[in-house]
């Protein structure tokens, strides 16, 4: 079953210019910061978004929970089309779809205690008349999410707890709403790594124990690696490579995602790999180069990489590529 | 907290006593003789002025004369003034109830109708309502209070009273009639002050609530599916007031100093006015008095702020 479907989706943001600039040219500028992606994520999958700063991760995932209006194309939850739904009628679907965020210093409002930030959503969406009657189920959240003993920390502010605890909260306050989709963003990468892997593996037994289907978004492959079923590789709002993730690591075809997993460090096992350091950094979104967009850094650029963008075509079963080499590799 | 509340008490004496020596050392470093500035007559004689000088204790050496003054202020005797030969204390007082008749109801619209715009304007921020909100606000802020003043007396010179506070030689038949003559002769005043003091509050809010809105917070709200109104009211708003708390602490106490312009312009007997004619009347007790007055007024308001700060902001902690 497939639970969420992205089909073309764009989002673009006009850029602001000079009000003297303005004056003289009414041609808008814009931001490509999504440039059309599709793709399809099962239910109970882990689904990674993994690429470098900047490549349009975080905006494609507030797109598709609609906390960004896109430019276009489409986002089918179980069916229904998330875009062209009104408002109210949205609401309903707004607590199956819950983000969690990279940063649990500035996601949680300092002003509200551990109780209040859970209850809130409950409140909100009518499951509890008043802040008191939620006890039960906030309890059993916390527990969930490890928070123990539970009712010690009701009246704590996010600034009296530790990273890992205001991640738990965090947490705890976006799966009170009964959520079946949930997007990741980013969310170990601001803490210690001590306390980063007790965190992902609560992650992963809460997805088990609830059924919940993931988008994780990461920049670090190792851990796309350890824990997702498929990968989708970004660079500059687009998909180059797309697949089961074992496969990708194993059997990279897109020359970045060569060069990612070719960085990746692993135990030295006596093999040595030869590391592939682009240079250069990601063109900006605004002046995106003609042909592929990753030409200008590409170690295996062709001359067509310059004139054609490739379109994104199957390589094997499940596994997709936009690159022009991997079609004139298979073409003779 | 109760240590803390003994400790800052503790300070705020000291603070306070600071002020009265500065207060006291600035005023003998004006250049000039008192009995001179007291007596205008030429024809006093050398003994009358001794004999003047000693019942003010002037001619005791400077320590002498400092213990004599701080003593006089704890006993509630801030001086006579030259110009009314009334006491300053009495003077001050009812100068600071007209002062705080006027400028209270001023302060609290401002901060009411500017905050209301600051929330807008940052809600609504890049679009129309913004522009046109801050380039209201910005006017308001560069116009002077006294041209604005003089503005809207030739503009409602017919309509409300211009200038005083009760209407000349008005006999009333009960309270509620004289109170309804102050507040009449209160618009213009109320008015011009509102609009001078609007602007500030205006972009201190849209400047911090702009700044809230962008954090992840907000949009954490957003995706639990609260709605915009409900987010801005229990989330946005109530993380920017913190500077505002401060902004106007600051304020009032600064306005118990009276404004000066507006209640020069429109002849309001307040502190401000009282400031202004005792310098030109060289009326040094009291200005002396009124400089006092200002400054325990800013220390303690800000000190009730500093107290206020932990109901508004969790993270505060008063140790």
């Amino acid at each position: 079953m497939v639970k969420i479907e992205i089909k073309n989706l764009k989002v673009w943001f006009p850029v602001r210019t000079s009000f003297l600039k303005s004056l003289y040219s009414k041609k808008h500028q814009y931001s490509h910061a999504v440039d059309g992606v599709s793709f399809k994520i099962k239910e109970e999958e882990i689904f990674c978004l993994a690429g470098e700063s900047g490549c349009g991760k975080t905006t494609l995932a507030k797109a598709m929970i609609r906390l960004i209006k896109p430019t276009s194309g489409t986002v089918r939850y179980s069916g229904v089309d998330l875009l062209s739904i009104g408002k109210n009628e949205f609401r309903s679907y707004r607590r199956k779809l819950q983000i969690i965020y990279q940063d649990p210093y500035s996601s949680l409002n300092p002003k509200k205690n551990v109780f209040n930030t859970i209850a809130e959503p409950l409140k909100v969406h009518n499951f509890i008349k008043n802040f008191s009657e939620g006890k039960d189920i906030i309890t059993q959240i916390l527990e969930e999410v490890e928070l123990t003993p539970a009712e010690s920390f009701f009246g704590k502010y996010p600034h009296e707890l530790s990273g890992g605890q205001r991640q738990r909260v965090s947490i705890a306050s976006s799966l009170v709403l009964n959520p079946d989709f949930i997007v990741a963003d980013e969310p170990v990468s601001m803490l210690d790594s001590s306390v980063r892997t007790e965190v992902l593996y609560m992650m992963l037994r809460l997805k088990k124990k609830r059924k919940l289907t993931y988008l994780f978004i990461t920049h670090d492959l190792s851990l796309a690696w350890l824990i997702s079923d498929r990968i989708a590789i970004m660079y500059l709002g687009k998909i180059v490579e797309m697949g089961p993730t074992d496969e990708v690591v194993s059997n990279p075809q897109h020359p970045y995602t060569k060069a990612l997993i070719s960085v990746i460090p692993r135990p030295t096992s006596g093999v040595k790999h030869k590391k592939i350091i682009l240079k250069g950094n990601p063109p900006d979104s605004m002046n995106i180069p003609a042909g592929c967009r990753f030409h200008p850094r590409c170690f295996e650029a062709k001359d067509i990489c310059k004139r054609a963008e490739p379109s994104i075509v199957k390589f094997n079963k499940n596994h997709y590529v936009a690159c022009h080499l991997l079609s004139q590799k298979r073409k003779p | 907290m109760r240590e803390y509340l003994i400790k800052r008490i503790i300070i705020i004496i000291l603070l306070i006593w600071t002020i009265v020596t500065v207060n006291f050392v600035l005023f003998r470093m004006i250049p000039g003789d008192p009995v001179r500035l007291l007596f205008f007559d030429p024809r006093i004689t050398a003994e009358a002025q001794k004999k003047l000088a000693s019942n003010f204790g002037l001619d005791k050496p400077l320590y002498g004369q400092y213990f004599i003054y701080l003593s006089n202020l704890v006993k509630g005797d801030w001086g006579k003034s030259f110009l009314y030969r009334e006491p300053v204390l009495g003077i001050v007082t009812k100068r600071l109830f007209n002062t705080l008749i006027l400028l209270v109801p001023a302060v609290l619209l401002a901060v009411i109708i500017g905050n209301l715009l600051g929330v807008i304007a940052a809600w609504k921020r890049g679009t129309k309502i913004d522009t046109s909100i801050l380039s209201f606000v910005l006017i308001c802020w560069s116009l002077p209070a006294f041209w604005l003043g003089i503005v809207l007396i030739i503009v409602f010179i017919n309509i409300f009273p211009i200038s005083g506070m009760t209407s000349v030689g008005s006999e009333y038949l009960s309270i509620f009639q004289q109170i309804k003559d102050v507040l009449y002769h209160m618009i213009l005043p109320l008015v011009t002050e509102s609009i001078v003091l609007v602007g500030e509050y205006t972009l201190i809010m849209r400047g911090t609530l702009s700044e809230v809105l962008t954090e992840d917070y907000i949009t954490t709200a957003k995706s639990k599916g609260f709605g915009d109104f409900y987010i801005l009211r229990n989330h946005a708003v109530p993380n920017a007031m913190l500077p505002m708390i401060t902004l106007i602490a600051i304020n009032f106490g600064l306005i118990v100093g009276g404004a000066i312009q507006v209640e020069t312009v429109f002849s309001w007997p307040g502190v401000g006015r009282l400031m202004y004619d005792s310098i030109m009347t060289r009326d040094y007790p009291v200005l002396q008095g009124t400089f006092l007055v200002v400054a325990i007024a800013v220390v303690l308001v800000n000190f009730m702020a500093d107290i206020l700060y932990p109901y508004f902001d969790p993270r505060v902690k008063l140790k």
